[in-house]
């Protein structure tokens, strides 16, 4: 793919964000088809955008909304509690979007994107 | 909420293999900077040691920052901070930390980090004191590996059969029953429903077996593929069956059951809340939607089951029950140690309350819009020992503003209190910090919230009835015996007569006492170290 545009500062930090650029205006996208390559691919994407974090997914991610919310795990200590049950932190955020042909991932809460290669997309 | 087939990344560290970690990792931690209390890593500051260690003192405690990262194992690869130490400086840093932050570090009695090993020295680095209960002061002391704490889901999925499971008694004579199933999962698939007792696992009788480890394998499978053999009594039956369950990773529903209940007095409506995880946001608001639609006058809040979750999200439904009169008002305000009266000693801010929010946050919802409202008065909140944390400040929040908040039930479980998470030397140690109080200034609910109509209660008392769960009848169901002695109550504000430990259906909870042969409800055996 072509790159041009401008990204944001953090983002020229990162290789893959070449899939940034923005001569079109992104669009907020779904997958089109949940392929085990798709769904590789984010796992993977999401993971290294989070330093290597274990990431579970399902096979539903955004496959009816653009946006996917990741929490830690709902951890319970013996009593039965949750470990995490008073939480002020935001969870990590990240949305599909459409960006001419391609796909791109955006990591809501540092606004770094993520060019995609093995997945496909439509505007939601 | 069903699902269908799951993955899971398990390339631990990946990143490691990618030339573009250094810059991500930077930017990663300057978000996680950003971060609130009492949910991710905390933010860590790392200052390499300028001086020798110290030789124990009593009483003397040097900066934390002098021990961080000084690891006896140091962690390989460069995304860690580790450095070359020894056990002692891992004990230190836990001694020093606790000293700073601990929200009760002048009742920790200091011994000699030299003395103990490391998971050992952090269980007593915690008060030893009880509350008026005759309880464990901190009941919320414990520690994971870092990497198993960093995993990430997404919201709502989890390794598992789509049943929770109510462990009523967990030491001999155990007793677990299944407390909801969620649509679309194998639990549902298999037939269970509320109110089944599972009375055995792969043959192993649940009340009596001294195979704890095959117990909590079975009911908190670690991973999808996992399968047990489940024998189960429905409700009133004297027969048995045995179904094969095989664990996925499945998507909770954190708000399972909305229902409007009829009355001659007026509709009154039902929500059973079950978690505080992202997706419920927008679930609560369309739940919410549906009931103002429908001008109920009186909402049955369940919580029974709901131990917790983003504190956002509690405080939204709060706003949504209470209305504008909640508006500009205080729901929550975090208080930490006589050390710590002006700036949070985390994240360096100046202390401030959390005000009721009256739009969207973004969780699952789109942000910034205006939040539904019941505009009502009077709440009906159903409890047991799972409604915990973020639950409990729904009914602390609302108490603060004068709602007028109803317990039928059993009693909370008594957590006012957050916690940054640490990690040191790849372990995340979590340890009480801080407190919530409600705009009253009230948060001393260590022993719970108890329905105040029998003469001694547990907990700090609430108006309203001591109720046993019901599993003879589904959720939402006005004849289930806690809602239904809410309606009552409604009517006559008068309790039911209280039965028996059982009667019929009802089950009081036992005790929770520890016990070698109690079954544990850790997602990852043997990790967990909170004691009882």
């Amino acid at each position: 793919m072509k790159i041009s545009g401008i990204c944001t500062a953090a983002a020229l930090l990162l290789p893959v964000c070449g899939g940034c650029q923005t001569t079109q205006t992104p669009t907020a996208a779904i997958l089109t088809d949940a392929t085990p390559a798709a769904l590789s691919e984010l796992e993977r994407t999401i993971s290294t955008a989070l330093g290597g974090t274990e990431v579970t997914l399902s096979d539903e991610a955004f496959a009816s909304s653009s946006v996917l919310t990741l929490e830690p795990a709902r951890r319970q200590t013996p009593a039965g509690r949750m470990a995490s049950g008073r939480t002020s932190q935001r969870p990590a955020q990240f949305q599909l979007l459409r960006t001419g042909d391609g796909c791109v991932l955006e990591w809501l809460n540092a606004g770094q994107r993520f060019k995609l290669i093995d997945t496909h997309c439509t505007a939601e | 909420m069903g699902s269908g087939r799951h993955r899971k990344q398990r390339a631990k560290r990946a990143a490691q293999q990618l030339e573009l970690l250094l810059p991500i990792l930077l930017l990663a931690a300057l978000l996680s900077a950003c971060g609130g209390g009492g949910g991710g890593s905390a933010p860590v500051v790392t200052t390499p040691p300028t001086t020798p260690v110290d030789p124990y003192t009593p009483g003397v405690f040097a900066a934390a920052s002098m021990f961080k990262d000084l690891c006896a194992t140091p962690r390989s690869g460069s995304q860690y901070p580790d450095l070359q130490g020894s056990r002692t400086d891992e004990n230190n840093w836990l001694r020093s930390w606790s000293n700073e932050l601990y929200l009760w570090y002048d009742e920790i009695i200091d011994r000699n980090p030299a003395s103990f090993a490391t998971d050992v020295y952090f269980d007593l680095l915690k008060t030893e004191q009880l509350t008026a209960s005759g309880a464990d002061k901190d009941r919320f002391h414990f520690s994971l590996p870092t990497d198993e704490w960093e995993a990430l889901s997404q919201s709502g999925v989890s390794a598992g059969y789509g049943a929770y499971f109510d462990i009523i008694a967990p030491a001999p004579p155990r007793k677990i029953v299944i407390a909801y199933v969620d649509a679309g999962t194998p639990a549902a698939s298999a037939g269970l429903v509320r109110g089944d007792e599972v009375v055995a696992i792969n043959g192993a009788d649940v009340a009596t077996t001294s195979n704890v480890d095959l117990l909590n394998d079975a009911l908190f499978p670690a991973d999808e593929g996992e399968s047990y053999t489940f024998t189960v009594r429905t409700t009133g039956a004297t027969t048995t069956r045995s179904i094969t369950l095989v664990a996925e990773f499945v998507t909770a529903d954190p708000v399972n059951v909305v229902n409007i209940l009829n009355t001659a007095s007026g509709p009154v409506g039902y929500l059973s809340f079950t978690s505080n995880i992202a997706t419920s946001e927008a679930e609560l608001i369309s739940a919410i939607q549906q009931l103002a639609a429908a001008d109920v006058t009186d909402l049955i809040l369940d919580l029974r089951y709901n131990s917790g979750g983003f504190l956002d999200i509690a405080n939204e439904l709060a706003y949504m029950i209470a209305g504008p009169a909640a508006g500009g008002r205080i729901f929550d305000e975090i208080q930490f140690s006589d050390k710590h009266t002006l700036r949070n000693p985390v994240t360096g801010q100046i202390l401030e309350p959390d005000y009721f929010l009256n739009t969207t946050q973004g969780f699952s919802a789109a942000p910034g819009e205006p939040l539904p409202v019941l505009d009502i008065e009077q709440v009906f909140v159903l409890t047991g020992p799972a409604t915990c944390s973020a639950s409990e400040t729904i009914i602390n929040g609302l108490r603060g503003i004068d709602i007028n908040v109803v317990q039928i039930g059993d009693t909370t479980c008594g957590k006012p209190y957050g916690f940054y998470p640490f990690d040191n030397c790849g372990t995340t140690y979590f340890t009480i910090q801080f407190k919530g109080v409600n705009a009253k200034g009230f948060g001393d609910y260590t022993d719970g919230f108890s329905p105040a109509n029998i003469a001694t209660v547990q907990g700090t008392p609430v108006p309203g009835c001591l109720v046993a769960d019901d599993f003879s009848r589904p959720l939402g169901d006005a004849a289930e015996a806690r809602i239904a002695a809410a309606l009552g109550y409604r009517d006559s504000g008068s309790c039911p007569a209280l039965p028996g430990a059982t009667i019929g259906g009802l089950q009081f909870r036992k005790s929770a006492a520890e016990s070698a042969d109690a079954i544990f409800r850790p997602a990852f055996p043997g990790l967990v170290k909170e004691p009882q």
